[in-house]
């Protein structure tokens, strides 16, 4: 019985290294949406090309700054006919635009670009200018019709940045999941998205950036989930002593103004966590935790200059580091 | 008027290290901007050739 045992276990750790030998890690870095990404997974490696092609197919089509692209171009005419999958995504975003109350617009974009935040040109602008910008920025006048074709309100123009790298993501891991990938990460520009657990079936291990100074505030165990950050703190230029980040509050027309530092979202959709990121930035603490109350499906990892408050879902996997390691973690619960 | 790149951009190398070092697979942070790295990078590359 003895040597059954002895056999058994053998055969099993054989067939444990076997698997780790058809798993190798393979990774990739791409430059592309004006920022890094960095691809990791553990099966054939040729999965990574497909990942590239779809990074530069999104790019080609969402781009606000590319000539050629549908984005571009439907900002141009005020109406065009886009592909199936910028459609697909349109619909998403204005759901999602319409789920958070306005909180997320897409059409802030001529706002953001007066800031200059899109050329590095960064200014201040008259607050007329803001005023007569703000009056165009209405994601419920634009139009998904028939057929794909997509119509613009007046001097309206539209940026998918707020989840775009979201949807990317998402679309990166169905195709390494379909193609019988178990275990996969993607760090898109500050953007997480793990696909499965590590392959010896642990949690991946993912630290939020610390807003405030150097290093981590915390790291997040997870599984088969998008963590998802926004923050003042990448983006930003000073001016006669005040500090302007870039994610502006669509019902001012200014960089959102709240106690938050950052936002992070960690869900199974990409596209969601990354506009539900944003959004939450901008309603500020009270706001976006009323909203976290309301609405299932994801759990928020808010930190302040002082304080880290988190949602009730991530009590067992999330802890605390660096400065934040003596200070008390407040926990949000639905009620 | 005074332009950041980012912290992310400028202390890339130290990140990596510390990933390293704390036993991190990813890092969740908000996005940061490749022309900042390269800014970055220029920067690095022109002090090094003025000593």
């Amino acid at each position: 019985m003895k040597r059954i045992v002895t056999v058994v276990v053998c055969l099993a750790l054989l067939c444990g290294c076997a698997q780790n030998t058809a798993a190798e890690r393979h990774t990739k870095t791409v430059f592309a949406m004006d920022t890094v990404m960095e691809l990791s997974l553990y099966g054939d490696e040729e999965l990574l090309t497909g990942a590239e092609n779809i990074i530069s197919d999104a790019e080609n089509r969402l781009s606000v700054t590319l000539p050629d692209s549908e984005i571009y171009r439907l900002n141009e005419k005020g109406h065009e006919k886009v592909s199936e999958n910028t459609y697909a995504l349109l619909k998403q975003a204005l759901e999602l635009c319409e789920l958070t109350g306005g909180a997320l617009d897409i059409s802030i974009y001529p706002v953001v670009k007066a800031w200059g935040f899109t050329t590095d040109e960064h200014r201040v602008p008259n607050a007329d200018v803001l005023h007569t910008l703000l009056q165009s920025v209405d994601y419920s006048k634009i139009d998904l019709q028939d057929e794909n074709a997509v119509l613009l309100g007046d001097n309206m123009q539209i940026d998918l940045g707020s989840v775009a790298k979201g949807w990317l993501g998402d679309a990166i891991l169905d195709h390494f999941r379909s193609n019988g990938v178990e275990s996969a990460m993607l760090d898109l520009g500050g953007n997480v998205q793990a696909l499965g657990a590590k392959p010896d079936g642990s949690p991946w291990r993912v630290a939020v950036t610390d807003p405030s100074g150097d290093g981590y505030a915390g790291v997040v165990e997870i599984t088969d989930k998008a963590v998802i950050t926004s923050g003042g703190y990448e983006r930003y230029f000073e001016q006669d002593g005040v500090r302007y980040h870039h994610i502006i509050d669509p019902a001012t027309g200014y960089p959102a103004n709240s106690e938050l530092l950052s936002v992070t979202v960690i869900g199974e959709s990409g596209v969601t966590c990354d506009a539900l990121s944003t959004a939450l930035f901008v309603m500020g603490l009270d706001k976006a935790a009323d909203f976290w109350k309301r609405n299932d499906g994801f759990e928020v990892i808010f930190i302040t200059d002082n304080a880290i408050c988190i949602t009730e879902g991530l009590i067992s996997v999330f802890s605390p580091l660096g400065k934040y390691e003596n200070t008390e973690v407040v926990i949000l619960h639905r009620d | 008027m005074t332009v950041y790149f980012g912290k992310k951009a400028v202390k890339l190398i130290d990140i990596i290290e510390e990933a390293q070092s704390a036993n991190v697979d990813g890092i969740s942070g908000a996005t940061y901007s490749s022309n900042g790295l390269k800014n970055a990078v220029e920067d690095a590359l022109g002090k090094a050739s003025v000593k």
